[in-house]
Order: structure tokens, then sequence, then C-alpha cells
């Protein structure tokens, strides 16, 4: 929706008087400004988290800077310790292989080949979560775990949020 | 009747080569240098290719006749800012910042720079490493004069609150209230020797440069061989500090690359460089080091370059014609994986301990905004415009260029146009020859056959080497004493040397007025342990 709704209008030069941003950075936001409180003592087994930085997002519309709040949001989430980066990452990630109807169209065993890159890398890691916050990426990510053997959660963002919030 | 001078822009060895041409071919010279030191790039080289000379022992002899030149006009910490007229007649403005330490007052004992609080990122070691705020560029470096860098001075950024330099200064040389000065010139033709450039690969994301600190640049690799380095020359990884074992160099970083780099061009001296490196890498570590090229073209175009690539063969250095996909972080903390795609197109991964980016050349910035006020024609990808039958002419008469600001070139090809360059700009001034110099006058000769021979005893006093140990004012006294001494050649000589063993620095002693002399002088900094001692 976010990628489709600015290159919309970059490419129509649609006049608007909007500005379009992404909710992780508005999870950032709303950090710094002391509205949105989280706590990450909850974490106390230590549960190690990376992320998935999906094109769609970082790399083809909002670039390094959303990438930089997913990470400061997750760090909030699951306490700076406990964040593992994934290497290359932000604008230079890996495709994780489940976009552009590739999910859709059949050709699972190619689409999973592709996906061993990014099993590998996410692998590497040794992280326990893995957050995806694009939909494709996170059925993409959670199959080739599956696939492959891996044993880390797949999930989208919020759900930790909920987890870490201070009520 | 045009003008007997010639503005050079540029300290570097193209500008430094040029302007001792032009001196000695009798011309007054104004060599314009934007830092407080001349020499350049070439300055902050370990060794050059392809004959593996120290890049000082060739450099600095050259600085040294340039910084005291009676016919060349060195000004530091300059910057050409307009320039009217026509061939013979220029009239150029040069703005000259201030150094806030009098030239002629500093003795380059460097209590300044070791009193001085303020530690700033050394700029001459690419970052590595410390200077102060009050410095000196490099050890060799010409003027052998302090400097106080404006941006980071305490007291120039908040008068009052430091002041421990002019406190500290033996020699009163430190004027926080020097101001920015314009000197106007008249000059008959101008010598652009503006240089280059590096690229910088913090944008090329894929390479990890500045985000894993074992990959480094080629001049960044380059202060870490040096013995003047911010290592001593001891090579060691950036990240713990422990040698490496295994180095690649990654070709055309910024070069041939309108992709990411928007730099078609080639830059003509990296392989060279990088195969410089490699071998010097190995001979640090003894042989126990892999070094590894990955290319996509040896371009090894110059006289006796391809010896020097089969040499770097022969001793063992790797060579893979490959694309580099992307440099990751290995397993082991601070290792490097390479991600590259062979010729036959099959991916593969290799394991680095660090990783050296062969970063292109590319036109100074300062070079566009001055080709712009200069009225220059600049080429497609921004250096100077020359022509292929006039390659040190620019497109207006009466300025010329040498080195890499017209493309990039390297050491040898520059020199050769400095030296062409200053022919040019001669040329047209030929009549005006000798006109504005100043020649060397020496004193008569006289008749001293009868006369009994006369010893000098010279005791140098400046800064605390000496002055710290020894009484000068009562050593100068005493040698005055027995006058019969100096009327006796071989006891001058043996209270000479006497002085000598108690820690005198620098004793030179001549039998004056006979028609033959005696000199004997040492450099202070090799006879500073001696002198401690005694």
């Amino acid at each position: 929706m976010l990628y489709a709704t600015l290159e919309g209008l970059k490419r129509f030069k649609i006049p608007h008087n909007f500005e379009v941003v992404s909710i992780i950075s508005l999870y950032a936001q709303w950090i710094r400004e002391g509205r949105l409180k989280l706590d990450p003592s909850w974490n106390t087994e230590g549960l190690k988290f990376t992320v998935q930085d999906p094109c769609k997002l970082v790399r083809q519309s909002l670039g390094d800077p959303v990438a930089d709040d997913l990470r400061f949001v997750i760090k909030q989430v699951c306490g700076e310790e406990n964040f593992v980066d994934v290497w290359p990452n932000k604008s230079n990630n890996y495709c994780c292989g489940g976009g552009g109807g590739a999910l859709q169209a059949g050709f699972t065993d190619n689409r999973r080949k592709h996906g061993r890159m990014k099993f590998d890398q996410l692998h590497a890691t040794g992280a326990d979560v893995v957050i995806t916050p694009c939909h494709n990426c996170h059925t993409q990510v959670k199959d080739i775990c599956a696939h492959y053997g891996g044993k880390w959660q797949t999930t989208h963002l919020w759900n930790w949020i909920v987890k870490a919030l201070v009520r | 009747m045009p003008k007997g001078s010639v503005l050079v822009v540029g300290g570097g060895i193209a500008g430094v080569q040029a302007a001792l041409d032009l001196a000695n071919s009798g011309f007054l010279v104004h060599l314009v240098e934007k830092t407080a030191a001349i020499g350049g790039k070439m300055s902050q080289l370990d060794k050059t290719f392809p004959t593996n000379d120290c890049s000082a022992c060739i450099l600095s002899p050259k600085l040294v006749e340039c910084g005291r030149h009676r016919n060349i006009n060195l000004l530091t910490l300059s910057d050409l800012i307009s320039l009217d007229g026509e061939p013979g007649s220029f009239r150029a403005v040069v703005r000259q910042r201030p150094r806030y330490v009098h030239p002629a007052k500093c003795i380059a004992c460097g209590l300044c720079a070791e009193k001085c609080p303020k530690k700033v990122a050394n700029d001459f070691n690419m970052g590595i490493g410390k200077r102060k705020a009050a410095y000196l560029s490099y050890p060799q470096a010409v003027p052998l004069k302090y400097a106080i860098d404006p941006a980071h001075c305490i007291w120039i950024n908040r008068p009052g609150r430091c002041g421990i330099c002019a406190k500290e200064c033996p020699s009163g040389a430190i004027n926080f209230d020097e101001k920015v000065q314009e000197h106007a010139l008249e000059v008959g033709s101008v010598v652009l020797s503006l240089g280059f450039s590096r690229f910088n690969p913090s944008g090329l994301d894929f390479t990890g440069y500045g985000r894993l600190p074992n990959v480094v640049t080629s001049m960044e690799f380059e202060r870490l061989l040096s013995p003047s380095g911010p290592s001593k020359g001891h090579l060691e990884r950036p990240s713990d500090g422990r040698e490496p074992k295994k180095i690649a160099w990654l070709q055309c970083v910024g070069s041939r690359d309108i992709n990411r780099a928007g730099h078609p061009y080639c830059s003509s001296v990296c392989c060279m460089f990088a195969l410089k490196q490699s071998i010097m890498a190995m001979e640090h570590a003894h042989g126990d080091l892999a070094s590894s090229i990955f290319f996509m073209d040896m371009r090894t175009h110059g006289k006796g370059f391809e010896n020097y690539y089969s040499r770097a063969r022969d001793q063992g250095v790797r060579f893979h014609r490959a694309r580099v996909h992307s440099v990751i972080p290995a397993e082991a903390e601070g290792d490097l994986k390479i991600r590259y795609v062979n010729e036959d197109g099959r991916v593969n991964f290799e394991e680095y301990d660090m990783v050296v980016l062969s970063t292109g050349l590319q036109p100074y910035k300062q070079t566009l905004e001055l080709a712009a006020m200069l009225g220059l024609e600049l080429d497609a990808d921004n250096f100077l415009k020359t022509d292929s039958f006039n390659p040190v002419a620019t497109s207006r008469p009466g300025i010329f260029v040498c080195g890499a600001a017209s493309e990039p070139k390297d050491i040898p090809q520059s020199v050769m146009e400095a030296s062409a360059a200053a022919v040019e700009a001669g040329r047209i001034l030929a009549p005006a020859r000798w006109t504005e110099t100043i020649s060397k006058h020496y004193p008569l000769e006289r008749d001293i056959h009868a006369a009994p021979p006369r010893i000098g005893v010279f005791v140098c006093h400046c800064g605390i080497n000496i002055a710290s140990v020894v009484d000068v004012a009562a050593l100068a006294a005493y040698a005055g004493t027995d006058p019969k001494a100096f009327a006796d050649p071989t006891t001058g000589k043996e209270l000479a040397l006497a002085q000598y063993g108690q820690g005198a620095d620098i004793i030179f002693h001549a039998s004056g007025n006979t028609g033959k002399g005696v000199f004997n002088a040492v450099s202070p900094s090799s006879r500073k342990p001696c002198a401690t001692r005694a």
C-alpha cells in the first residue's frame, strides 16, 4: 500500500497535501516523545531479535532512515543487547524472495531456492525472533524457516510492542 | 615587456617541480598552497612504484630546495581568489589564511603541539589517530613551521579559555591576532597543479566501508604501511591491532563505474598502487601474508610496469578477475567475507583479515570552482580540459596545467608535465627572464696567506635540546677566554671536539680567513640522545 501509493504519487506527479510515512517511523517518534512507553525487562530469557528489511519499505521507498527507526523500535522492545543485526542490512539487505507474486505463483521450489540465501543470512544471526514488517516477507521467511529447519519465530513488529508496552 | 614572474597554484609534487624549474630558469615564482605545508599526496605515500623507492626520500630534497629557494615565494594556507589580465600580464589576488604562528620566530621545537590540550583527528594520517590543534602536518613538512588549526583551537573559538601554546612557546611565535591577508601579485603566466581528491567509498555500502573497521581505502592503508604513520610502519588492522595474514584489494572502486560512482573513466594508477601495496604488505609480514587482488583488467601501462606486475605474480600475489558483490562480516570477529562472481559466472566466497579499496581519483570540488572563476573549460569528467597536441595548455591562454588536475596520472607523468608546463609558462615570458629574480652575491675574495688562522666555534642554542643541558652563554664566554687557543688550529679543534663531547648539538668550526675550512655539522634530532645524556 505504502510503496504503491508513494510510487503512484511520484510517477504521475499527482499533487497532494499529505505526507506518506511508515507506522514504524511513527512508533519511533512516539517513543522518542515519551508518548509510547516500552520496557524491555519482560525479556528475562534474553531472546535474540533480528530483522528483515522489506524491499518496498526500505530500499525502494523510504530508505535507511526508516530502517534505522525500525531498529530503534526493536531495541526498545527487546533490549539493546538482545538485537543482532543481519549483514548486509538496511538498503543493502537481501530480498526475501517471496515478493512480486512469487508466493502466489506456484514454482515453490524456485522460490525456496531463492530464499535459501535469506535463510542462511538469518540463521547466521542465531536469533530467536525475526521481525518482518511486511506481509510478503513474513510469509516467505516463515516458510523458509520451516522448510530448511530454522528455529526462530517469525512475527510482525506490533505483537512485541504489545508485549513490552508499559500500561 | 611581459612580467618575469609566474604563479603556481598547488604545492604537490607537480607544483613543486614546476616551481623549481621556473625559478631555476630565471623567473620569480609565487607558489600557492592551500594547506600549511607543501608536499601534497606524495608526502602521504610510503613507497612509490615501480621502483619501491621511499616516497619521502625522493620528495623531501625537492621540498627543501623549494622552501629555501630565493626565487620561490612560498604562500601556504593560501587560495587564488581572482585573476585578471592576459598572457604576460596577469594580476592575481591570493588570500592567505592566518597560521597563528609567526614563521620567522617559530623554531619548530614542537612545544606548542606537545602542550596543546585539544586533540583532533589526524588528517595527514587519513583520520587514523590524533594530532593536536597546534600541529605540524608531517615530520618533513616544508616550511618546518607549526600552525594552529582555527577549526579546533580552543582560544580561537573561545578567546581566553586556553592559550597554553602562547605561554609555552620559547620564542613568542604564537599570535592569535593574525588576520587574513590578501596579496596582489603581478605575474606573466599561471601554472595550475591542483592535484586530485580521492573517491570517498562511503556511498558504496556493499563495500562495508565506514561500517566495517577493517575495510580501508588505499590511502589509509598507505598510512598504515608508512613509518611516519599511525602505527609507525607496523602493519596492524584497525579493529584489534592484530597483524593481518590475508588481505584483499578491490580494484576500480569509484572508477569505471557509472552505476553508483558516476565515474566512467579509469583512474590509471590504482592497478599499480595495489600491486605495490600487496608486495609491500608481504614484505612487512616477512612473507607470512597472502595478498589477493580482485580486478576487472590489470592496466599496467607505464615504463617497467608490466615487469612489476609479473614480479608481483611471481612473489605470490593472487589475481582474481571477478566482480565483487559485497563485503560482509565473517564469523570470526573482525574478519571479512567477500562474495564475488568469478569468470565462469559462479558465486564464490572467500574470507580475509582486511580489505583495501583501491579508490579512484577525482577532481577537487575547489577545482570546479576555480575553473568557473577563471573561465576554464572542463572535460566530461570535470577535469581541466586540455588538447592532445597541447597537453599542458588550458582553454585560456597563459594558464597552464600539470599533474592530475587534467586527468588521473601517476607521479612520473605528473613530474614530466610539470616540467613541460614550466617551459610553456616561461616561453611566453622569455624577454623578462632574470628581471625579477634575486641573484646570489658572494663576498670578495681577500689575500690572507700571511694572516694567522682563526677558528670559530658555533654552538646551536635554539630550542631546548642543548640549552636545557648546556649553559650556552657560559660556554661561549669560556671559549673566548684564551685567544691563543684560537690562533692554533689543532688546539681549536680539540676544544671544539671537547664541547661536542659535552653535548653541544651543532658545532662547526672553520679556520676562517685562512682560505681553508673544516665544517662539522650534525642533525639536531640525531644528536638529541647525546645532548640529553651530557
